[in-house]
């Protein structure tokens, strides 16, 4: 540390350092002369294989609107609204919402039969 | 001798013994679908409807009074020494009439009524009745089983309809609601073969025909 503190007084550094501040690693100009820190141990190469994981975009699944109106569906599970403009529009859902969607169709066994032997099923949305 | 009872001679067609009771089944479809459910068939007719996810057939399920009329524009040829030589008729459309009492889901009555597109969000139907778009237009399918056995039916499909004339709802005390004043105008389709621009009339009868 005095040895270094004499390089500086000669270098022309007009204040003095307290020997105290004075850090090898701070101080610029001033070549460290310690001995080279030794390499650290190259890694070993994992022997295992590179996983390969597929892209972080979120899953959805491919709903199509069914009903030849604009169909917004609220209340989902996800918290999310689904808006389909009109009949043929396909929306990605987030899967959680799927069989809340699906609840919104209408069967014969669940929802009786229609008016005047019109026995039809209502599907709202369906899976693509 | 078919003069003894008052037939005449050569060449006869009879009428068959069937009678038809009450209203055919009704529907309809966007007319921006191109294609019949038949386009043609195999011997040059379009008909029936074919339903898709972007133009879905509509179904009417409660109505009464169904007519089917001719609307003509007729002049006759007079010569006023003699009288009428013969007669200039133009088909100016074919109607059809029907009073409906199923009013619900408002997404089949919306193009009766010539409203709005219709919103829905469970537990809501909204619609609006604004301007009139006088570029919608419908293709409608009407057929009739006469014989629910055998499946002998009769269709009449047509082509490129508009709903006109002004309707009614009626809401009688102890009654139904009833939307009456519906008319379907069958225009000419001039994308339709030569004698089927109006309507398209098919029967099938395997034990008669």
């Amino acid at each position: 540390m005095e040895e270094e503190i004499g390089k500086l007084e000669n270098t022309g550094v007009s204040a003095p350092i307290e020997e105290s501040e004075v850090k090898p690693e701070e101080s610029s100009g001033v070549k460290e002369t310690s001995e080279p820190e030794p390499k650290s141990a190259p890694r070993k190469k994992s022997t295992r294989k590179k996983k390969i994981t597929a892209s972080k975009a979120p899953i959805v699944i491919q709903m199509q609107s069914q009903w030849p109106a604009r169909l917004i569906i609220r209340g989902a599970p996800s918290g999310r609204e689904y808006i389909f403009e009109r009949a043929g529009v396909i929306l990605g859902v987030d899967p959680q919402d799927v069989n809340f969607i699906l609840s919104r169709n209408r069967n014969i066994e669940t929802h009786g039969i229609g008016c005047c032997g019109g026995d039809r099923e209502r599907i709202y949305v369906q899976v693509v | 001798m078919a003069l003894c009872t008052g037939t005449p001679e050569g060449t006869i067609t009879s009428q068959e013994e069937v009678y038809i009771e009450g209203a055919p089944y009704l529907y309809y479809q966007d007319y921006d679908c191109d294609n019949h459910l038949f386009n043609p068939d195999g011997d040059g007719f379009y008909w029936g409807l074919s339903g898709t996810v972007t133009y879905p057939v509509y179904e009417l399920a409660c109505y009464e009074d169904v007519a089917m009329a001719d609307d003509l524009t007729v002049n006759s040829v007079r010569c006023d020494k003699i009288g009428d030589k013969a007669v200039i008729q133009k088909r100016n459309h074919i109607v059809f009439t029907f009073a409906l009492s199923s009013l619900f889901p408002l997404t089949t009555t919306s193009p009766i009524l010539r409203g709005s597109a219709v919103t829905t969000s469970s537990p809501w139907e909204k619609m609006g009745i604004g301007e009139i778009n006088n570029n919608d237009y419908w293709k409608f399918y009407a057929p009739k089983v006469y014989d629910t056995i055998a499946c002998d039916f009769v269709s009449i499909t047509i082509h490129k309809g508009q709903f006109v004339d002004a309707w009614t709802i009626a809401m009688v005390s102890g009654d139904k609601w009833m939307l009456g004043g519906i008319a379907i105008w069958a225009l000419i389709d001039d994308t339709m073969p030569s004698g089927q621009e109006f309507v398209t009339i098919v029967r099938y009868d395997p034990s008669a025909i």
